[in-house]
């Protein structure tokens, strides 16, 4: 089993309110469950593995890209490259029957370069979603507006969360201090996948960015704020985003 | 409008586009050409010719590919949406020989052009193993027994390929693509074009970063200025980090052998001089 109600939240039903600048707007949610942590290598390889659909054709990555400098989620019985004190480094193949495998160490840090269709997918395949923006935000800063980071509103640092290229990369999940709700990397490690199309900055756009939420290993602070959106276009993961997921 | 960040690798380009990308209502891709489609990385050196680009499936050699022009139609799509309140771009390392090819699948195309001293590069290139990674040695030599379009000029014996170095074959690599744009590109004497020395961003970082939104008809965004605070002094992360202090960026042929750096200069002698650089 992926997941358990142990590495759920439980967010009751209610009225929220979330911070928008120097105003706030009130958010009603009938309840819902999200993952306490992030998805990590692990949990997506097996989904990966599982999936009659390939990952790639025609030279082109359709959910994760495992040819990534940054991914962990490499092809098995191939060499593969990683970096390495700033250098590439050449690592003999991962022995597997599947096709798939998760570099040694790194089975508990969170996935990244999975693009929002293979964000959906995963979710999905647990026969869970991706959340809201909303969601997103109620959860991170566990129901509390003033809270403007997921642990409040004490200045980040390195000991809070992992951004700003602090640790060279991600870091397993759960290191850092959970937030009141006992959920961890809200603010940090990667940027999430949501479910929304964007829509704040040009109605053109709509159809093709989706939200993400969060701070970065390699994104400046003001990411980690939990009002902080931007969104990306939907057919590309980055070295940074990963995803959590929601049961109704 | 939409825009390419275009530089040969270790150019700093990853940096330049970070910067772009703080406004918030510019966004940039990165490397989602090279990255996501292979075709751009196994023939990073093949000449594609505005005569190539064909509607519905974009390049012949993508026929009965669909996976692979869907991915390209919606990256069309996507990037033909941009407008003034919220422009769209990417950046790339390996388009240096298909802008024209480019400039049909995004006709209204601006390109940054980043340029950074060739010691720098090839030193940054060869310390993070890109010779191998990249598989530059099968891609150069193919190049120089099969192009009669470029000079190949400065590799010292194309007819014994085993002897070529890492350093050699960087350069050739860095001489490939510089030579290719500077031939090919379709943007003689216009406006849509804007070259950045790396090293005059360094030293007034504030001062290019607003050329360059003013080029991208944009003006300096408050989170701009923070981003380049924020980056300016120290050196910190891993091979792609965006903080880096000028000092480490200038330094880097520190790492390269007397040898190394007088083979670098004689390789690339023209392309020191076209690019406006000293010997």
């Amino acid at each position: 089993m992926i997941f358990n109600n142990n590495h759920l939240i439980e967010v009751q039903a209610g009225n929220y309110q979330l911070s928008r600048g120097n105003t706030s707007v009130t958010i009603h949610t009938s309840g819902y469950r999200i993952s306490r942590f992030l998805v990590t290598n692990s949990m997506y390889l097996i989904f990966l593995n599982s999936s009659r659909i390939p990952n790639e054709e025609h030279g082109t990555w359709k959910w994760v890209n495992t040819d990534h400098i940054n991914t962990k989620i490499v092809r098995s019985n191939e060499y593969f490259y990683q970096e390495q004190g700033g250098k590439h480094i050449l690592h003999s193949p991962i022995i597997s029957s599947s096709a798939y495998a998760v570099v040694p160490g790194f089975e508990n840090h969170p996935v990244v370069c999975v693009n929002w269709t293979g964000a959906q997918k995963f979710a999905e395949y647990l026969g869970a979603r991706l959340p809201s923006e909303a969601e997103w935000e109620i959860a991170a800063t566990s129901g509390n507006s003033d809270n403007i980071f997921s642990w409040g509103a004490f200045t980040p640092d390195k000991t809070y969360a992992n951004y700003g290229e602090n640790y060279c990369g991600t870091t397993p999940i759960g290191q850092f201090p959970p937030n009141d709700f006992g959920g961890y990397d809200f603010s940090g490690n990667v940027r999430e996948w949501c479910n929304d199309w964007s829509s704040y900055s040009n109605s053109m756009v709509s159809s093709y960015e989706k939200i993400i939420k969060g701070g970065g290993w390699n994104k400046p602070e003001f990411h980690l704020k939990c009002c902080h959106h931007n969104s990306k276009w939907f057919r590309l993961g980055g070295a940074s985003i990963g995803l959590r997921i929601v049961f109704n | 409008m939409n825009y390419l960040v275009l530089g040969f690798r270790r150019s700093c380009t990853t940096y330049i586009s970070e910067l772009i990308k703080s406004h918030p209502a510019v966004t940039c891709l990165i490397e989602p050409l090279t990255l996501n489609m292979d075709i751009f990385r196994t023939r990073e050196f093949d000449h594609w010719a505005d005569t190539e680009y064909v509607p519905d499936i974009f390049h012949p050699l993508l026929f009965k590919k669909p996976t692979a022009i869907s991915f390209l139609q919606d990256f069309q799509d996507y990037l033909l949406t941009s407008r003034s309140e919220y422009l769209l771009g990417f950046k790339e390392v390996t388009l240096h020989n298909k802008l024209q090819w480019i400039k049909k699948l995004l006709p209204n195309l601006k390109v940054i052009y980043v340029t950074r001293n060739p010691l720098n590069t090839i030193a940054s290139f060869k310390q993070i193993g890109f010779t191998k990674r990249w598989n530059y040695s099968e891609k150069v030599l193919k190049f120089v027994n099969t192009s009669t379009q470029l000079p190949v000029g400065g590799l010292p014996n194309p007819s014994i390929p085993d002897n070529y170095d890492d350093v050699e074959i960087s350069c050739m690599a860095y001489k490939i693509s510089v030579q290719s744009f500077l031939l090919t590109h379709p943007y003689r004497n216009s406006e849509d074009m804007m070259f950045i020395k790396i090293e005059d961003f360094l030293q007034d970082r504030m001062e290019v970063a607003t050329d360059i939104m003013a080029f991208l008809e944009k003006n300096i965004h408050p989170n701009q200025r923070e981003f380049i605070q924020k980056t300016s002094f120290t050196t910190k992360g891993g091979a792609y980090s965006k903080y880096r202090s000028a000092h480490d960026v200038n330094t880097r042929h520190l790492v390269l052998s007397k040898t190394e750096i007088e083979k670098v200069k004689r390789i690339l002698v023209s392309e020191f001089t076209q690019l406006n650089y000293d010997l």
